[in-house]
């Protein structure tokens, strides 16, 4: 086993700040294309981190240490967009005069390299990926704007490459017609 | 083929942007959000402790009622055969 991860289980505070330090950026990234919100994405971040040390010691190595932590992101994640959605659900429920705090919870956040011209068609087709469900959201996004292969979104997700495969599918009809 | 093309569009839009910038730090958060987690599973597991502390009060508190009745009603039982009373309420 890897010095780190052995350093890691052993519970060295050193060892897991530098793991913070290497993996942060991605971990982060990657919440944010899933949920682009930046409080949502940093209380997945904090809580991938926390998950990490808490599980480091049923890490078994099966997978690569990057590839295991993006995992538990994902989970992450995919938890908030349940979480979300039931809860847009309920406020759906609430009288027009009660505070509608459901709308805050689906704004999104447009990364700053998108170009003008761009933005409509960006914000267009966040829209129409809000409307897929949890794992549909995941998966589309993976696969098609973060571009990573089948057999990669599988190990991520936890799924079979068919799984991904007819989840994407799904995506791409819903997307198209909200996009037409 | 044209609601494709369409589609390839909107993610070119979005496609290969780089990595978000993140603004706030992970680790001086982090320290804060686990020593709250602790906190609030310790908080959890002494509610759960006064809570079956006080269940099991309760039901010794109970059973140690239900045995004085007991022994009252023995000891009356008792006096009523040494004093030959027929009809002693209890």
């Amino acid at each position: 086993m890897d010095n780190q991860i052995k350093k890691l289980i052993s519970g060295d505070e050193e060892a897991f700040r530098s793991l913070v330090l290497t993996y942060q950026k991605r971990v982060f990234h990657h919440a944010m294309q899933i949920l682009r919100n930046k409080e949502e994405a940093e209380d997945v971040c904090q809580e991938t981190f926390i998950q990490v040390y808490q599980s480091i010691k049923n890490y078994k190595g099966q997978s690569s240490l990057a590839t295991w932590i993006i995992r538990i992101t994902i989970n992450k994640s995919l938890e908030k967009l349940r979480k979300e959605k039931r809860r847009a659900k309920i406020y759906s429920f609430l009288p027009w005069w009660m505070p509608d705090e459901a709308k805050s919870i689906t704004s999104t956040t447009l990364h700053p390299d998108i170009l003008l011209e761009n933005k409509e068609k960006a914000i267009a087709l966040y829209k129409a990926i809000d409307t897929l469900s949890p794992n549909q959201r995941v998966a589309f996004t993976l696969i098609k704007i973060e571009e990573i292969s089948y057999s990669e979104a599988s190990e991520l997700m936890n799924l079979s490459i068919k799984a991904i495969e007819s989840l994407v599918s799904r995506a791409k009809e819903t997307i198209k017609k909200k996009i037409k | 083929m044209k609601e494709d093309e369409k589609l390839e569009e909107h993610l070119n839009a979005i496609r290969g942007l780089g990595l978000w910038h993140q603004e706030n730090e992970v680790l001086p958060n982090l320290i804060v959000h686990r020593q709250e987690r602790e906190k609030e599973k310790i908080i959890h597991w002494m509610v759960a402790a006064s809570l079956t502390a006080l269940f099991f009060s309760g039901f010794f508190i109970a059973l140690h009622f239900i045995e004085e009745q007991k022994i009252a009603q023995q000891q009356f039982e008792q006096i009523a055969i040494l004093y030959s009373i027929p009809n002693l309420t209890y």
